[in-house]
């Protein structure tokens, strides 16, 4: 089934259309990861699919469209995780994992036993245990990003979106945390849908990149097809050499001395 | 100084209201005795014989109950403002005046001792008029606030409070200055006092604490959601502007309600709260009712103050309440360094 559609995207910010007419599928239980130059619409194309900001266009979920759901129902269908999560001060990890339960409950309603079960069990599949009662604001960054991702985990969405996972993490924490999104994404049949800088883990981790160029969608495909020399080249300015590691997938390598001048 | 269990807050905090209110009801110049005092506190409220004689049960009914319920009352809805007013604008400095409320209130005061000079400290006019004026400022606030889009977040209304404030305060001062006789009644009412006569203040507060209280603790759970902000907290399914309009009417017609009967008491809104969040952690669940219980026992403790130090004359609480709140809050801030 198809987890996300989007029908002809589009975004406008400050009179600038940031998303131009995106149109992508994403089936259920794949990981498709959104790749572009900064500034390419990425960002925006993921805060569209989670509600919030205005687009024309349709976004479809499970079949469904999103203008016809509450946000409280797209928030049990999609959970976003920001580049940069605000931490609030204070509060330990267990109260942070705590609301990703805040979609299913009433407005004025509390946590059954069962919400805390499903937190408990984020805890555990994120490693988290030994911290739920110390304070979010003294953990390390790549300890926060684990309790962010229990807290979308709590939310129990089949849909994850994901800005730029591992944009603060060093490379052992980068794959760390994409191996543990990776087995969640297969254990629970989640559907991934992120961004990604580092082209390479892009490359390891996602059955499909979408390249965007100026809020454009300029290549969709397999790593081996988007991951081009010619098409880096083209969208990102870049030189590049792409090698093919044999076990690792396709190695995106800067070149040095090559970059054409004014580029 | 963290609890091992942090629901044990809740019944240490209760002890402490215990204190302050039995302490509020002996302390004075009639001595009444604990047991007195107790037993005469159920024999009216539900309707028995009281133990006491004649006039000293008139004191105790009619002169130190209704003011350490009033201080009670004001205490815990001032501390539950100014905590869910931290809260929805995720400002640490956020006190329940902050949208203007406080100035509006004192222009309020201020028309009523300058035109309306008969009815003065005493009359009916005077809480109506700092009702309305607080009401008025804040919904002045909140519209400038809003119109700067919704996407201006709580910043935008933070700044149109301090615009309106500026502006209720410039007219209050021109009135005072047009009336300088009534400059010393003003100023006695800017910094706040728990005079009552008899059980009338007590009833003009009551409902709108109750309701307010009510309101805020229900929505302790969202007010943590908003503290990782309006974005994710909108992505996890919650339409903030409609919680931090709930939330801030809510807290505006309790604070409206307060000054209206009390006048400014600084501070409370603001000390009460961190001192907890030091304490006992940031999270709305606990800090809320936290709020409201400690805040009432802060003020009640305040008000013993105000009333002996230099009795038979009384300091004015809002005097109390920095002035010893600010040394102890320093105390908590400088013990507190990262725990957890």
């Amino acid at each position: 089934m198809t987890a996300l559609a989007l029908d002809r995207l589009s975004v406008v910010l400050g009179g600038k259309r940031v998303v131009d007419g995106l149109a992508a599928r994403v089936e259920e239980g794949e990981w498709v990861a959104l790749i572009g130059p900064n500034g390419a619409g990425k960002t925006t194309a993921l805060r569209a699919v989670a509600g919030l900001v205005g687009y024309a266009g349709h976004v479809h979920l499970f079949g469904g469209d999103t203008e016809r759901m509450t946000r409280r129902q797209l928030a049990r269908l999609v959970a976003l995780v920001p580049q940069v999560p605000l931490i609030p001060g204070g509060i330990t990890v267990r109260e942070y994992v705590l609301l990703g339960r805040t979609p299913h409950l009433g407005y004025f309603g509390g946590e059954s036993r069962a919400d805390h079960a499903a937190v408990d069990e984020a805890l555990v599949q994120l490693d988290l245990t030994q911290f739920a009662r110390r304070r979010l604001d003294t953990l390390s960054g790549g300890e926060r990003q684990r309790a962010t991702l229990a807290r979308a985990l709590a939310q129990d969405a089949p849909i994850l979106l994901l800005d730029e996972p591992t944009a603060a993490l060093d490379v052992g924490r980068q794959q760390h945390v994409l191996e543990l999104v990776d087995s969640l994404r297969a254990s629970r049949g989640l559907t991934v849908f992120s961004t990604m800088h580092d082209l390479t883990l892009a490359g390891q981790y996602a059955h499909r990149l979408l390249l965007l160029d100026h809020g454009k969608l300029v290549a969709a495909g397999s790593a081996e097809d988007v991951l081009t020399r010619t098409l880096i080249t083209e969208h990102y300015g870049a030189e590049v050499a792409v090698l093919d590691a044999p076990g690792s997938g396709f190695v995106v390598v800067p070149v040095r001395g090559t970059i054409r001048d004014g580029a | 100084m963290r609890l091992a269990t942090p629901r044990l807050w809740i019944p240490a905090s209760v002890v402490f209201l215990a204190a302050a209110l039995l302490t509020g009801a002996l302390v004075g110049p009639v001595h009444l005795g604990a047991l007195n005092v107790v037993h005469a506190t159920f024999a009216h409220v539900f309707g028995l014989h009281s133990p006491l004689s004649g006039a000293n049960d008139a004191i105790l009914w009619q002169l130190r109950l209704p003011r350490v319920v009033l201080g009670a009352l004001v205490g815990g809805t001032l501390a539950a403002a100014g905590a869910a007013y931290q809260g929805v604008f995720r400002n640490p400095l956020a006190d329940p005046y902050l949208l203007g409320a406080a100035a509006g209130a004192g222009l309020g005061a201020t028309l009523v001792a300058s035109y309306a000079p008969g009815s003065g400290l005493s009359g009916d006019l005077l809480p109506i008029s700092a009702f309305v004026g607080a009401g008025v400022a804040v919904v002045a606030a909140y519209t400038l606030g809003r119109s700067a889009g919704a996407a201006a977040g709580p910043a935008a209304l933070v700044l149109a409070g301090v615009t309106i404030a500026s502006f209720f305060t410039a007219l209050q001062t021109f009135v005072q200055q047009q009336h300088v006789e009534t400059v010393q009644e003003v100023y006695s009412w800017l910094l706040g006092r728990l005079a009552t006569s008899g059980w009338r203040e007590v009833g003009i507060i009551a409902p709108y604490a109750a309701a307010a209280w009510l309101i805020l603790l229900g929505h302790r759970r969202l007010l943590d959601v908003l503290a990782v902000g309006d974005e994710e907290a909108a992505a996890l399914g919650v339409n903030v502007g409609r919680v931090r309009l709930f939330v801030v009417v809510a807290a505006t017609i309790a604070t409206a309600a307060a000054v209206a009967v009390s006048g400014l008491i600084a501070f409370v809104g603001i000390i009460v709260p961190h001192t907890i969040r030091l304490v006992a952690g940031g999270s709305y669940r606990l800090l809320l009712p936290l709020s409201v219980v400690a805040g009432a026992g802060f003020l009640v403790f305040a008000d013993v103050i105000a009333r002996t130090v230099m009795s038979p004359a009384e300091l004015p609480i809002g005097v109390v309440t920095a002035f010893f709140g600010a040394p102890f809050f320093a105390v908590v801030l400088h013990t507190s360094k990262r725990r957890a």
